[in-house]
């Protein structure tokens, strides 16, 4: 939690922490209506504040019962039944009634799949926290000595409890995301090559058909081809912004911007004009809303928006 | 309730969802000297002085509205920027006034962006939100509780309170320090037709 820099706000804050019951202690009213007539900027901190606290209010219940049941069931919820099933009947056969134990509790196996436009998070035992976004699809397989993730396609941010004798390893593809306690998402989407962002720690790469294992460290990234693993710097806030809900674009241009959206959501942007296609742009737009992207586009550069069915045409406009 | 708290949940329904657009309109004007959090307060400010707020018919224009007099009040008093730098304050991207065909969905979204907030807040600060704030315990109920002490629980609620002003807000994670600087939303120079 980092708090910003601004004196109002706090100010307006420690007051909202002293309201009981629903208003101001009778006490403390008179101080409160001073600093309010100091300056019309303290009742907009204030109303702002309070604003941000009845969300909370409003919609704090069911937060709050998402975040306890860790957000979601898992698709194949019978299966975490089935593997302590297995659990047991490994652990009689090996006659180690306390291992068995240590195995059921260890071991676990669920997969989780988010549709288009959809991204959630999804709580594992031991801690660790996954969080998919748009058309994502995750396996999760928990032993007692090792935590497989499999990422079958899309993007996910992986949060990892520390555990040096459980491995936690993202498999996707021909290659292979080993963490040990650290923060990462690995993006695999059709005709691109895979990416591994690292947000905290360091993460191990290795795959199928590269030698050796690539080190990628915090604030960094690493693309993943055929031709092997090279690692660039990573500008968290951009290549982590589906967190967010948005998409991120550096000089791209209208035709990659458009493809990116095709992720999201149905609605299609189709870029009718071959001459403005490798026109390129550069923000953050919220990654559910193509249409305001369209718009805004149309706006900044100049150009004409039809809508029919769920494609979006943008062309020029008629001299 | 107070008539102040009152006025908030109403402007938590239609102020606050907003102000991100709001933040992104005024950092796409790269105004000098003019900071986003003092024109967003005063668009707050204004908004609560309304007498009767039920007579708004649409709130996002009306906050759109109030924000850019605000504005131009400010580039008007300021003799550093010339209007002319600024171009067009009209052009704001003005959602669209129905809201996404799935309630549903835009409940969920809601409870999400909740979610993630919570999440970011240390587990006892956000003990004591929930417990002040959702369950409507008083301050000496949470202290007693919790097992700590009043004042403690009067810091953890203006830590929440403070984060989650700033992270609403924003529409997610507030940058530190650089409150006023959010995200450049706009084109690449030379690529406009």
């Amino acid at each position: 939690m980092v708090l910003p820099v601004n004196e109002i706000e706090r100010a307006a804050a420690e007051w909202a922490a002293k309201v009981d019951g629903g208003e101001m202690p009778a006490d403390l009213r008179p101080a409160f209506d001073a600093w309010l007539a100091a300056d019309p900027r303290h009742l907009g901190g204030y109303l702002k504040v309070e604003a941000a606290l009845a969300r909370v209010t409003r919609l704090g219940a069911e937060a709050q019962s998402r975040l306890d049941a860790d957000t979601v069931v898992p698709l194949r919820a019978v299966n975490r039944r089935r593997w302590i099933m297995v659990g047991a009947i490994a652990a009689c056969l090996t006659l180690v009634v306390a291992g068995g134990t240590v195995w059921k509790a260890n071991s676990f196996a669920a997969a989780y799949e988010t549709g288009i436009g959809e991204m959630r998070t999804v709580g594992l035992p031991d801690g660790s926290s996954i969080t998919l976004n748009t058309g994502t699809r995750a396996e999760v397989h928990y032993s007692l000595w090792a935590r497989d993730v499999t990422l079958d396609k899309g993007e996910a941010l992986f949060d990892v409890a520390k555990n040096k004798a459980r491995p936690f390893t993202v498999a996707a593809g021909d290659f292979s995301v080993r963490a040990v306690g650290t923060s990462f998402a690995v993006t695999r989407i059709e005709q691109r090559p895979l990416t591994v962002t690292v947000r905290e720690g360091t993460v191990a790469i290795s795959g199928s058909r590269v030698a050796g294992t690539t080190m990628v460290s915090a604030g960094s990234q690493a693309v993943a081809s055929a031709g092997g693993v090279e690692v660039q710097p990573a500008q968290l806030s951009h290549d982590l912004a589906w967190l967010e809900g948005r998409v991120f674009f550096r000089r791209q241009t209208l035709a990659a911007a458009a493809h990116e959206f095709e992720r999201y959501s149905s609605l299609r942007i189709v870029i009718a004009d071959p001459a403005i296609a490798s026109r390129t742009i550069t923000g953050t737009y919220q990654a559910n809303d193509p249409a305001g992207f369209a718009k805004v586009v149309a706006v900044l550069m100049d150009l004409r928006l039809e809508t029919a069915g769920n494609k979006l045409y943008l062309r020029q406009k008629k001299a | 309730m107070d008539r102040l708290l009152a006025r908030a949940q109403w402007m938590e329904r239609h102020l606050l969802p907003i102000e991100p657009r709001v933040r992104a309109w005024l950092n796409r004007k790269r105004v000098t000297g003019v900071d986003a959090d003092d024109i967003i307060q005063e668009m707050y400010a204004r908004v609560g002085s309304v007498d009767n707020v039920d007579e708004i018919r649409d709130p996002v224009l009306y906050a759109i509205k109030v924000a850019q007099s605000i504005l131009l009040n400010r580039i008007r008093r300021s003799h550093i920027v010339s209007i002319a730098s600024v171009g067009d304050l009209d052009d704001f991207d003005i959602p669209s006034p129905e809201r996404s065909p799935e309630d549903e969905v835009a409940f969920r979204d809601e409870v999400y962006v909740v979610i993630r907030a919570l999440r970011e807040l240390p587990e006892r600060t956000r003990e004591v939100l929930l417990l002040r704030r959702v369950e409507g315990l008083s301050q000496r109920e949470t202290a007693k509780r919790l097992e700590i002490a009043e004042k403690t629980v009067e810091k953890h609620m203006a830590q929440a309170a403070q984060y989650l002003s700033a992270h609403f807000g924003r529409g997610g994670k507030p940058k530190p320090g650089a409150s006023s600087k959010a995200r450049v939303f706009g084109k690449d120079d030379g690529t406009s037709g």
